[in-house]
């Protein structure tokens, strides 16, 4: 496919340039196969419904979106629930407390067996007005397998609360609002008693009291 | 449609544009025809107009190149802007001769941007701010470059110019 080109008299580099690109050269067989791929496709008839499967397409796109985010919002308030119904239920069996206390720092050093460190939250001393003053005491427990603290206090009304921390695990607890990023904790009634859940400090917590 | 499909001069001159990339003629057939075949799906979307189909293939070979290209080692992006100013006036580059078997001597050691360029310059005419847009290379960069590339045009051609005299 390359020219001949015996003769070595010195050419303008572009002259050069452009013998030496145009040197190479499809072969018919190449060039024939390349025509017929084009008006294979270019000479059939446009189609004339080429508007509906974009339609088609977004709609299915903004089907799936809405089913997604429908299945995970369902999913994160099924976990929600699920948390609520076990921090109620034991909140009404009331078992023996572990330890008793009004110090958080006994109840850190008591809690040993916990895969993280009981911390106080700003969000119960000061939005549900239940210092560290008010607490009597705590048991281990566990939420959804996972073992957890139950601290509980009884507030100036005389009510007794009972307040879980768990490390929290997206997976297993699902999306639960985080008051450390400005977001709001969720509040479930369940069996006539009212369930706050928030994350802070990294761990899952909820409070439950009578309505 | 007729306007759209590519005639045998404008793929033989495509073709002839990869073998300047790639310089393996199997190679070149590929990039020509996967580019081609992607023409032809955008085409066949009725995306807006391609008016000069030539030129949208061209760009697509170079594009599907530097992908490749990228994967096997790296296609230079120096994005610098060097300070040195070049003389790099078009007749210096003009005033060049060169052998052509020196050229193909010269050719094959090229890097292939430089062969890009040249290819721009040389067989599409373009001046160099044309071909800095086209090619989305920094100016001076490219400035650069024609300035090393006549470096080693004139380092060549010198010493045949000498033994033709």
């Amino acid at each position: 496919m390359k020219k001949d080109n015996p003769d070595h008299n010195p050419l303008p580099l572009k002259d050069a340039i452009r013998d030496q690109a145009s040197s190479e050269n499809l072969v018919p067989e190449q060039l024939n196969d390349l025509m017929a791929m084009q008006r294979a496709v270019l000479d059939d008839k446009p189609q004339p419904v080429r508007q509906f499967p974009y339609w088609l397409t977004a709609a299915a796109a903004c089907l799936v979106l809405v089913v997604s985010f429908f299945v995970w919002n369902t999913s994160n308030e099924q976990y929600a629930r699920e948390i609520a119904l076990e921090v109620v239920e034991n909140h009404l069996k009331l078992k023996p407390m572990d330890v008793r206390t009004q110090s958080m720092t006994e109840i850190q050093s008591f809690f040993t067996q916990l895969d993280f460190s009981p911390a106080q939250s700003s969000l119960l001393e000061n939005q549900f007005d239940l210092p560290e003053q008010l607490m009597i005491g705590g048991r281990y427990c566990s939420v959804k397998g996972v073992t957890a603290a139950q601290l509980r206090y009884r507030g100036t009304d005389d009510q007794l609360r009972t307040f879980y921390e768990v490390g929290y695990d997206e997976d297993k607890f699902g999306r639960m609002p985080d008051i450390d990023k400005g977001e709001t904790p969720q509040e479930i009634i369940v069996k006539g008693l009212k369930v706050t859940m928030w994350v802070e400090k990294g761990l899952l917590m909820a409070l439950v009291k009578d309505m | 449609m007729s306007e759209q499909v590519l005639n045998e001069a404008q793929l033989q001159q495509l073709y002839q544009y990869a073998m300047v990339l790639s310089q393996h003629r199997d190679d070149a057939y590929d990039l020509l025809q996967s580019a081609i075949e992607s023409y032809l799906v955008t085409v066949k979307r009725g995306s807006p107009t391609i008016d000069c189909p030539e030129a949208y293939v061209r760009t697509l070979i170079r594009n599907r190149y530097i992908d490749h290209y990228r994967y096997r080692r790296r296609w230079s992006s120096e994005s610098f802007e060097e300070l040195a100013l070049y003389d790099i006036s078009p007749v210096d580059l003009e005033k060049v001769v060169i052998d052509n078997s020196e050229l193909e001597h010269l050719w094959a050691k090229l890097s292939v941007e430089d062969r890009d360029i040249l290819y721009h310059w040389a067989v599409l005419g373009y001046s160099t701010d044309e071909a800095c847009a086209l090619m989305d290379m920094p100016r001076g960069t490219f400035l650069s470059r024609i300035h090393r590339l006549r470096k080693r045009c004139l380092a060549i051609s010198k010493p045949l110019s000498g033994a033709q005299e």
